[in-house]
């Protein structure tokens, strides 16, 4: 090659753009390429423009011959196939993982046993085909909590945040919040407004299953939980915590939604602020719920009202104004049109056994964490690699709430 | 400002080469001359010529120019990317969608590997947002589903790892070279 040809080489942010144009196995491969392509594609700007212009997909969890199987499907008239993500790299020691969340296209997953007992927590990014096993925190027994999971923008910084209290007859134990960071690796214990008082995250019916009805949006997780009231009567709430500033706040429901067992509603995003299903068994019917004002209650406002024989787990405001639920029982996918109650079903395309639904991107998340953490579970059977055995003991350590080992 | 004036015999090399003869403007237009680094001349139309970001602000820059020389690009990719500008200027005076998206699909499939990688900087040099960005998917569609070592040759790109740094590289996403086409 002459001098002048290799002058000409193809400038470093127009090879951005290609890369950015290819699907994410074609990068990977190219990884390989040169170290200078090498460091392009692993360069968080890359990572972060890459994921800017994804295509939000939607990521489904269903049932097949008894094992959990998850797709990435097109937001189409007939949610076509893009991916399955076949062969998991990991196992759920209680039958099946809950899905806590996902977030720049990396899920987070728990393996909770039927005692309630968390048996492992993983970050997965699928479509790089990696994951983390991250270190429990305290308190992993039989316990009623509630997760969540996030990303905040002003940290960069991946969260997991967990809301538990001990289950006992014995004697009330208070609430403990509990945060891991990715990029410090490890559990740390937060203090809360004592405003907010004593709360249930779970519905009796649930207590001792991954129930989790969050969602995370603009850096703010959100779950529905309850309080008891001085009548005896429930009084449901949305809880929220802001992953830039670690505050808890409580956000009302409208009255008549407030007095629901938060068992039979659902909450969800649409256009950067809440909505909430409830499904009313009497009628056979969900009412769609939208906080036209984030955060302000009297803004709360009956949308619509379906009839959808059969209690919706998840759902999913699509582009094309449908909402997509997943039915709890037949747990099929349907597609409703709310304006003219049309709906389509989608079981018979194969989509059946299906429990979860949500907007999903295809990123390079993860691509430089490394994976570093060992898996409680697997410490023990580890027995010839003595390194690895002091280095998960360690991460114990630093994972006690409140503990002075980072210092 | 850098002129011909320190190689005295380019002004007498003026090899006249004009990628599409002008059969249809009848009236005369303002042309103006670019110079490649190889001292090719290329007479085109301004309109043209303003197609080209890095061209326009050197006139405006020195509006009295007659020459601009472009020490960057060399003959072949810069005669290419005055073919595909002057359809552009075609487009943008009678819009047809259908018709640009076929001429420029057309315009890439045509073109050898090397002629899209060559001409990749010239465009990226002179500006030309649009031509980028079909240069860039034409050679994202070609690549997609290559093997490494084409991928190498397709750009020239010398392999600058160890044979242990690739083959760690190659174990961490085994799943990736998978299914690849034959070179």
């Amino acid at each position: 090659m002459t001098e002048s040809a290799k002058k000409n080489r193809v400038p470093e942010d127009v090879m951005m753009d290609i890369l950015i144009a290819l699907p994410i196995k074609s990068i990977l491969r190219f990884r390989c390429l040169s170290k200078s392509w090498n460091s392009l594609i692993t360069d968080k700007d890359f990572i972060n423009a890459y994921l800017a212009q994804a295509k939000p997909l939607l990521l489904l969890r269903r049932w097949q011959d008894r094992q959990e199987l998850y797709s990435l499907h097109l937001d189409n008239e007939s949610l076509d196939t893009s991916l399955q993500f076949q062969n998991l790299p990991f196992r759920s020691e209680a039958g099946c993982f809950d899905i806590i969340g996902s977030c720049n296209g990396v899920v987070c997953l728990s393996d909770i046993d039927h005692q309630g007992r968390t048996k492992s927590l993983i970050l997965w990014n699928p479509t790089i085909r990696k994951h983390l096993y991250l270190p429990l925190p305290k308190l992993c027994g039989p316990h009623s909590a509630t997760w969540g999971f996030g990303f905040d923008l002003s940290s960069d910084d991946y969260r997991v945040v967990r809301v538990v209290r001990q289950v006992s007859s014995k004697r009330e134990f208070p609430m403990e919040f509990q945060v891991f960071s990715l990029k410090r690796r490890r559990w740390e214990r937060i203090n809360y407004s004592p405003t907010l008082g004593p709360f249930c995250v779970a519905p009796e019916a649930c207590k001792n299953s991954g129930y989790c009805n969050q969602v995370a949006f603009n850096g703010i997780l959100h779950w529905l939980v309850y309080r008891e009231e001085n009548d005896n009567r429930r009084h449901s709430f949305v809880l929220s915590f802001d992953l830039s500033n670690d505050k808890f706040g409580e956000i009302m429901l409208p009255e008549c939604l407030a007095r629901v067992d938060i068992f039979w509603m659902v909450i969800s995003e649409l256009d950067d602020s809440l909505a909430a299903l409830f499904y009313r068994r009497d009628a056979k019917s969900v009412d769609v719920w939208f906080m036209r004002e984030y955060g302000v209650r009297n803004s709360w406002d009956r949308l619509y009202r379906i009839q959808v024989d059969g209690f919706t787990r998840a759902m999913v405001f699509r582009k094309n104004g449908e909402i997509l639920m997943t039915k709890h029982g037949s747990d099929e996918v349907v597609s409703c049109n709310p304006r003219t109650q049309a709906s389509r079903n989608f079981g018979n395309l194969g989509l059946r056994r299906c429990d979860h639904a949500e907007y999903f991107v295809q990123s390079l998340s993860l691509l430089n964490e490394s994976n570093g953490i060992v898996p409680r579970g697997k410490k023990k059977k580890q027995k010839g690699n003595v390194k690895l055995n002091s280095r998960s003991l360690g991460e114990e350590q630093v994972m006690e709430p409140g503990g002075g080992a980072g210092s | 400002m850098s002129s011909s004036t320190d190689s005295p015999t380019l002004t007498t090399e003026t090899t006249q080469l004009s990628p599409q003869p002008d059969t249809e403007t009848a009236k005369p237009t303002k042309k103006i001359t670019l110079k490649s680094s190889d001292n090719q001349i290329f007479e085109v139309e301004e309109s043209v010529a303003m197609e080209f970001a890095t061209v326009k602000s050197f006139f405006e820059d020195s509006p009295s120019t007659d020459t601009v020389p472009l020490p960057n690009v060399t003959a072949k990719p810069l005669s290419q990317v005055i073919e595909f500008c002057k359809e552009q200027i075609k487009f943008k005076a009678n819009p047809d969608e259908a018709q640009k998206k076929k001429y420029n699909a057309e315009f890439v499939t045509e073109k050898s590997d090397k002629d899209l990688v060559d001409m990749i900087p010239v465009a990226n040099y002179l500006e030309i947002k649009d031509l980028l960005d079909v240069l860039n998917q034409a050679v994202a569609d070609r690549i997609e589903n290559k093997s490494v070592e084409y991928v190498r040759s397709f750009f020239g790109i010398d392999n600058d790892f160890t044979a242990e740094e690739e083959a760690a590289l190659r174990r961490e996403h085994a799943w990736a070279y998978e299914g690849v086409d034959e070179d």
